[in-house]
């Protein structure tokens, strides 16, 4: 019998990515999302650079889709007027430039509302997007799933807000939650994240790679591939063993320098260097860019503009993430890109050919 | 044969705030004003050091900052000079992109987009955008 799933965010990145893979795999999918224009009241821009809202194409894909606002419970009804074997909630306000007001009604307020009326009418089983962010900087390396919650931004503070929102639902309401805790994102279609990174060195035209010592310093790029991301929610859904689980979803952690010279390589850029630096002396260096870069977030809110690049995603470089997918790994799932590399290849060769890079 | 030993570091600051200027205000409406400009410079500091050579002219900064060196080694000096201009000109083009669409090191850190789009390598791709 054919299964049905719930997609929440379903015109966003990652949920066009999760309609497609479980129409793909025979699953009858019913999608929502808001409406572009209520959309535009949360996001200050759209476009290249900013959260994508791919207009019609869960439509063209999904069996059902719905139009429905995760803040109004009224709006949600409509959803659950069958039963499903899963629900992926994927929507969420990933934006580093929003306010909290706005991220607390969206991914947290707005998961409450979904996760009450799965609990309500009774789901198969819900899978949350969460993110490796809840994590924040720790003493211990790799971050496994269990480590405590130290988020250092505002959109990540959100996510771990909305986690433990949902842990309450499924122990007081039974709510049969998963989460899932991905990397930063990248595939076709992505415009905000990763992307950033690769825009960022194509603007600036001169790589710098930096490396730490001493050596138990090197810093580590944490990411996924969508396709791997999407895969791993299905396989999670699809096993018992995962309810009341989480997992960081992300392909294996490579060396930051190795990363930034392989990426050097694969945008051609022919000038680059690779320049060695002590780490108290590079933590220094890194929070004074880290300020300059708040200084020029405050101007351009001032202005009314949004800066090139976001505050928390410098921070992400002053700090040391390193995360474990062996939890992942034990359950015998196995990555289509377990080397990131490989998934940055063919994702800078798409954007290439649209001229995005 | 003397030659003026700020020869180089005039020519490395030259060929920086030529590229640095081109960079930010020239390239858009003359193109080619950057080749032009760098031969002129060089054409400059070679005359001078020819006319030099032959006693048609002393160098600049005599007394102050000139040195006598042996010929060969003048030569390979004077001829390295668009190396030099060059070398300036590199460290303005890492600070503010070497072409339209690149913004150099300093990109991040300015709220205007002034760079042109990308421009696609290739294209290939067949799936709807």
């Amino acid at each position: 019998m054919e299964k049905r799933a719930l997609v929440t965010g379903a015109n966003g990145f990652t949920g066009t990515h999760m309609v497609e893979y479980l129409f793909s795999q025979g699953w009858e999918v019913v999608a929502t999302d808001i409406r572009r224009e209520e959309r535009g009241s949360y996001y200050c821009e759209e476009g290249k650079l900013h959260p994508s809202y791919f207009e019609g194409y869960s439509q063209r894909i999904a069996s059902r889709f719905v139009t429905a606002d995760l803040t109004d419970k009224e709006s949600l009804l409509p959803l659950f007027d069958r039963q499903y074997d899963a629900v992926f909630h994927v929507a969420s306000l990933y934006d580093y430039f929003a306010q909290w007001d706005e991220l607390h009604k969206v991914n947290v307020t707005g998961a409450r509302n979904l996760g009450e009326a799965a609990a309500e009418k009774g789901v198969g089983r819900f899978i949350l997007w969460s993110t490796e962010g809840v994590y924040g900087e720790q003493d211990d390396f790799a971050i496994d799933e269990d480590a405590p919650h130290n988020p250092t931004n505002l959109y990540c503070k959100s996510k771990a807000a909305q986690e433990e929102v949902m842990w309450e639902l499924h122990a007081e309401r039974g709510l049969p939650l998963t989460v899932v805790r991905p990397g930063p994102i990248y595939g076709p279609r992505h415009t905000y994240g990763v992307y950033h990174i690769l825009y960022a060195l194509e603007k600036m035209g001169t790589g710098v790679a930096i490396s730490l010592f001493p050596k138990k310093h090197a810093l580590t790029f944490p990411s996924v591939h969508v396709t791997d991301l999407t895969r791993a929610a299905l396989y999670l859904a699809e096993r018992d063993e995962a309810e009341g689980e989480a997992y960081n979803v992300l392909s294996d952690c490579v060396p930051q320098v190795e990363l930034m010279e392989f990426l050097f390589g694969a945008l051609g850029m022919e000038r680059w260097v690779r320049v060695p630096i002590w780490w108290p002396l590079y933590k220094a260096g890194a929070n004074i860019g880290l300020k300059l870069v708040r200084r020029l977030d405050r101007r351009a809110r001032a202005k009314g503009v949004r800066p090139k690049i976001d505050v928390p995603m410098v921070e992400y470089i002053t700090h040391h993430y390193e995360f474990s997918n062996q939890k992942l790994k034990d359950t015998g799932f196995e990555f289509t890109y377990q080397d990131p590399r490989k998934g940055l290849w063919e994702y800078i060769t798409w954007c290439k050919d649209r001229g995005w890079l | 044969m003397s030659l003026c030993i700020l020869d180089i570091p005039v020519l490395v600051l030259i060929g920086f705030v030529i590229a640095c200027l081109y960079a930010k205000m020239w390239r858009w409406d003359y193109p080619d004003i950057y080749v032009a400009l760098s031969t002129a410079v060089i054409a400059v500091f070679w005359l001078n050091a020819v006319l030099c050579a032959f006693d048609v002219i002393e160098p600049w900064g005599v007394g102050w900052v000139t040195t006598e060196v042996n010929g060969w080694i003048a030569l390979f000096i004077v001829l390295a000079y668009p190396r030099w201009f060059g070398w300036g000109a590199e460290r303005a083009r890492v600070l503010f992109g070497r072409a339209p669409d690149q913004g150099g090191l300093l990109w991040p850190f300015s709220l205007e987009e002034k760079t042109r789009p990308f421009r696609s390598a290739w294209h290939a791709g067949t799936e709807e955008e």
